[in-house]
């Protein structure tokens, strides 16, 4: 069933954590919700389970209206027809692991024997079969959490929540489960809204992402798109790791648009318009796209904007290798390189000539009131795939 | 009670209604009227009886603490609860301070004798040190006379002062003991190494971190030792010394009853009660945590050397005085054959049997009493557990408006001294036209009311302990919010909600106070007998009652600590 979040406010006492927010979920899609801490993310799944009482707007499921503040309609969370895994995991400690994914079975009033099959199943499915006497206060953190998810996935229910399901998951499992859980969810075709922080996650799940921050709205798409085309120097930073600084527009042709360059590199220039001359704008670059190669080895000529540098540090990080190089000025950049034979390879110190394709940079006009929250070196959330 | 705390009840008044209103309606007539009832009473001049209609506004009932009785019965309050309350500080204080930081020998003997006179009634031990210092025949006078030194005269203010530090150190020691725990000794060895004296490091340093806890302490045992009853009653009475509970007591029972006079001495009290509690919260806002660090909990003990011994023989002796003489004492009252002892010879000779043990099992009016209490206590604690339950939930977990009000009504009994609740009751009760008066029921009711700040504090306590994603998890999950409530909380909650219901049973079975204007010749309770039998003069009676009264109490404690330790463990 298609799920609808119309103008959505959300506040807890004085302070507004949901900010007029709306989605919309076609029936069958996983939709990702990501953002940094704090941003509302569970906020905004507790309005749709009915956990929290929003100031105004409409939930929608199906042609069922939920929630609309408007004529005061609020149906309370048992009679929303939802399963949701909670960031805590909610597992009951008094109640073994059968009991605590039986429990929504029995509040829908299936027969017993029906019962005990599905439990079977659902811990089948999320790899705990026969831990169903188990007593749930003596699982790990990731068995609790796939606990949670079976008993999620008991029923069949009209929209599925998931608060960062597999956030305590050792890498291999999450893949797995990650995988067995999309598979599910488009067999079944369960509307899902999925919680994450996990970049990887996004990208591997979603049907269409959404990404917030400060209890708003910065950017929906499919994530591939979102990756390749982030919508603000926000969405560069936070989805995907680049290196960001933030400079000027210092001319504007017919075509191009000059900006001042980094480091000893003199300036960018860019196809399209980023507004008139003196405009701040951040300029980002993944660190995978930026491409290195020996001095002299290729003509400096041909390149754009290259600059030459020294490699201050080198990791090997399992096929690839991750270099920050000195480009003047104390600018220092990232970059991801191949590790694979036939591939340069550069040790600290080397000198090394490092060159920004333009058509890989993103160019954005920054807000007044965004240019205290980018750094001005280079910024990564995470590393890099 | 199904959707009646669902997050839109802030806006929709019919489930507001249903939340709040009853408990609103509930606590309004087991605490507010009542004190209402006692101000009211205090300002004019008929009590509130049925059919009396509105009295006339006056200040006479003040008229009488302008007498010389009533300026005594203020200052004897004053003296009682200032002298208990430092004496029970030197025996809690230092008990507490010998047992957490000193190497004195026996320690757990120390722990022991700092804690166990709590389980002693402070009615039961009083009667029991009228057997043992009575001016000519106490058995301790009877030995004292016979080695030729002076005796003691129990029937003074001293010996008020002394029964009530007696049974009231016990607070001060678990209170000081906990905070001594706590200290880091580094801070105390810190100190050494500057060059400072064992005694002074006590006093430089231990004692000023510890002050907040030790000052804490005092202060409750201030309200407690003020507003007892029992004691007074019974040593002040024969001396006539007066305090403000007994006067109240003593207007009650005269006749024609003074009680507008009465409500006005309840309300001084009350205002008592404030002042000090006013001042224990600044207290213990103030308190600062800073050095007592709860880590590196490697403890220093002092090294008593030479005084070891005579701290352990102090340990001993406040055993002895506390504990074990009361109850030897009461054993020779019920078991001897020959009631009268005059001489210090005939204390341990003689013939004992356990005849009148065995009668006053028998006795009617001891197994209604034995029926009372037990029904009157156990419906207090179901009751109470419940009204503290559903106060903490709608506190804690719902949004409703005006749920931070409902705990702090059910916090004014801190301030309301026994004999006051009991008297708003009485009027509360008679006027009301609900035939509950002179019934079990209100004095469960009373009891529950009285219990209500320890009952509401622990059982907010425990369901904080409970992640609200629990509830919403079984919410989500289809179920309703009685269901939530009856398969996810009440069920972790077991071991919390259990201790609550057993403290206030133990302590529903020890009330007196409370008790002694609501009960009738249909409803008197265990507590309640043996003080009747004391006013009327079958001492024997009230010490062979008193006997079993607490043997039943070690056994309800005992078996409730084992059943929550079970609970604990499933
Ligand atoms: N019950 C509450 N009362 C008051 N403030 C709250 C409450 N719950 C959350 N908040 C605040 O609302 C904001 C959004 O919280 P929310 O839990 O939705 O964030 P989130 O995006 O899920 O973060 P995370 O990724 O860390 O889980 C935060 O600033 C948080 O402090
Ligand atoms: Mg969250």
């Amino acid at each position: 069933m298609k799920l609808e979040i119309e103008h959505l406010r959300l506040a807890y006492g004085d302070v507004e954590v949901v900010k007029d927010l709306s989605i919309f979920v076609k029936d069958g899609d996983l939709l990702v919700l990501l953002g940094p801490s704090g941003c509302g993310k569970t906020s905004t799944i507790r309005a749709v389970a009915g956990l929290e009482e929003p100031k105004s707007g409409r939930i929608v499921v199906g042609d069922k209206v939920l929630f609309d503040g408007a004529i005061g309609v609020n149906i309370p969370p048992n009679k929303r027809d939802m399963s949701m895994v909670f960031q805590s995991y909610a597992i009951w400690p008094h109640m073994t692991v059968g009991q605590n994914v039986e429990f929504p079975l029995r509040m829908a009033r299936v027969r017993r024997e029906e019962r005990a099959e599905r439990v079977d199943a659902a811990l089948q499915l999320v790899g705990l079969g026969g831990f169903q006497k188990r007593r749930s206060i003596a699982l790990s953190g990731g068995q609790m959490q796939r606990v949670a998810l079976a008993r999620a996935l008991v029923v069949e229910p009209s929209v599925l929540l998931l608060d960062e399901p597999l956030s305590n998951l050792d890498a291999k499992l999450r893949d797995e489960l990650r995988f067995e859980l999309r598979e599910l969810q488009q067999r079944l075709g369960v509307t899902t809204v999925y919680v994450t922080h996990d970049q990887d996650e996004a990208l591997a799940l979603g049907d269409e992402l959404v990404i917030m921050n400060h209890g708003e709205i910065i950017q929906r798409g499919r994530p591939d798109d979102v990756y390749r085309r982030p919508g603000s120097a926000f969405v560069a930073r936070f989805f995907g790791t680049v290196n960001q600084w933030q400079s000027k527009v210092a001319a504007v042709t017919d075509e191009h648009t000059i900006i001042n360059g980094v480091g000893s590199l003199e300036q960018f220039v860019v196809a399209g318009n980023y507004g008139t001359v003196g405009t701040n704008v951040s300029v980002s670059i993944r660190p995978q796209h930026i491409r290195l190669s020996r001095p002299g080895e290729c003509d400096a000529e041909l390149l754009e904007h290259a600059v030459i540098g020294s490699v201050v540090l080198a990791r090997l990080l399992g096929t690839r290798i991750r270099y920050r190089i000195n480009i003047g000025a104390g600018t220092t950049i990232d970059v991801i390189g191949g590790a694979e034979s036939g591939q340069h390879f550069f040790d600290v110190g080397d000198p090394v000539v490092v060159e920004l394709p333009g058509d890989s940079l993103f160019v954005h006009p920054i807000a007044a009131t965004d240019v205290s929250t980018s750094e001005p070196s280079s910024t990564s959330t995470r590393s890099d795939r | 009670m199904k959707t009646l705390l669902d997050a839109r009840s802030r806006r929709h008044g019919i489930s507001y209604l249903l939340g709040m209103g009853p408990l609103l309606v509930i606590l309004a007539l087991l605490i507010v009227l009542p004190l209402g009832m006692l101000l009211y009473a205090s300002f004019v001049d008929s009590p509130p009886n049925p059919g009396a209609g509105l009295g006339k506004l006056t200040w006479e009932n003040f008229n009488f603490l302008s007498t010389s009785a009533g300026r005594d019965s203020v200052k004897n309050s004053l003296i009682i609860g200032v002298g208990a309350t430092a004496l029970a500080t030197i025996f809690g204080g230092s008990l507490a301070w010998l047992a957490a930081r000193s190497d004195v020998p026996l320690r757990p003997f120390v722990y022991l004798a700092g804690v166990l006179p709590l389980f002693v009634d402070s009615l039961v031990g009083t009667l029991a040190w009228t057997v043992l210092a009575a001016p000519t025949s106490g058995f301790i006078n009877l030995i004292l006379a016979a080695s030729g030194m002076p005796t003691l005269n129990i029937y003074s203010v001293g010996g008020i002062v002394f029964v009530l530090a007696l049974y009231y150190a016990p607070f001060i020691f678990l209170l000081v003991h906990s905070a001594l725990v706590l200290v880091d000794s580094q801070l105390e060895e810190a100190a050494l190494v500057a060059g400072a004296s064992p005694f002074r490091v006590v006093t430089a340093i231990t004692f000023p971190v510890v002050a907040p806890a030790l000052i804490g302490g005092m202060l409750l045992c201030l309200m407690l030792t003020m507003e007892n009853f029992p004691v007074p009653m019974i040593l002040g009475t024969p001396a006539r010394v007066n305090s403000l509970p007994t006067t109240i007591f003593q207007f009650m029972s005269s006749s024609p009853a003074r009680a507008n006079e009465a409500a006005a001495l309840g309300l001084i009290l009350t205002l008592f009660m404030l002042l000090l509690l006013f001042g224990h919260t600044r207290f213990i806002q103030r308190r600062d945590y800073a050095t007592v660090t709860g880590k590196g909990l490697r403890v220093r003990r002092t090294r008593l050397a030479g005084w070891r011994w005579v701290a352990l023989s102090f340990s001993v002796l406040y055993m002895l005085v506390s504990v074990v003489l009361p109850f030897a004492a009461l054993g020779v009252v019920s078991m001897r054959v020959d009631r009268y002892i005059s001489s210090a010879s005939e204390l341990l000779g003689g013939d004992w049997s356990l005849v009148r043990v065995s009668a006053m099992v028998a006795d009617p009016d001891f197994r209604k009493a034995a029926y009372n209490s037990l029904v009157a206590a156990l419906v207090a604690a179901v009751l109470g557990a419940t009204l503290y339950f559903w106060i903490s939930y709608v506190r804690y977990r719902s949004s409703l408006r005006g749920r931070k009000l409902l705990e702090q009504i059910s916090m004014l009994p801190v301030a309301m001294p026994a004999m006051v609740l009991g008297l708003g009751y009485l009027w509360t009760w008679t006027l009301l036209p609900l035939p509950l008066y002179g019934t079990l029921m209100i004095l469960s009711l009373a009891f529950v009311s009285r219990f209500a700040p320890q009952g509401v504090r622990s059982v907010s306590a425990s369901i904080n302990q409970i992640s609200p994603d629990l509830e919403d998890a079984a919410r989500v999950g289809g179920a309703g919010r009685l269901r939530s409530v009856l398969e996810i909380i009440v069920p972790l909650m077991r071991t919390g909600l259990g201790a609550t219901m057993l403290m206030v049973f133990i302590l529903s079975i020890r009330e007196l106070s409370v008790a002694i204007f609501l009960y009738s010749p249909d409803s008197f309770v265990l507590s309640i007998l043996v003080f009747t039998k004391w006013v009327g003069g079958s001492f024997a009676d009230a010490a062979t009652i008193s006997l079993l009264y607490s043997l039943f109490l070690l056994l309800i404690t005992l078996a409730g600590r084992r059943w929550l330790e079970g609970a604990e463990r499933a």
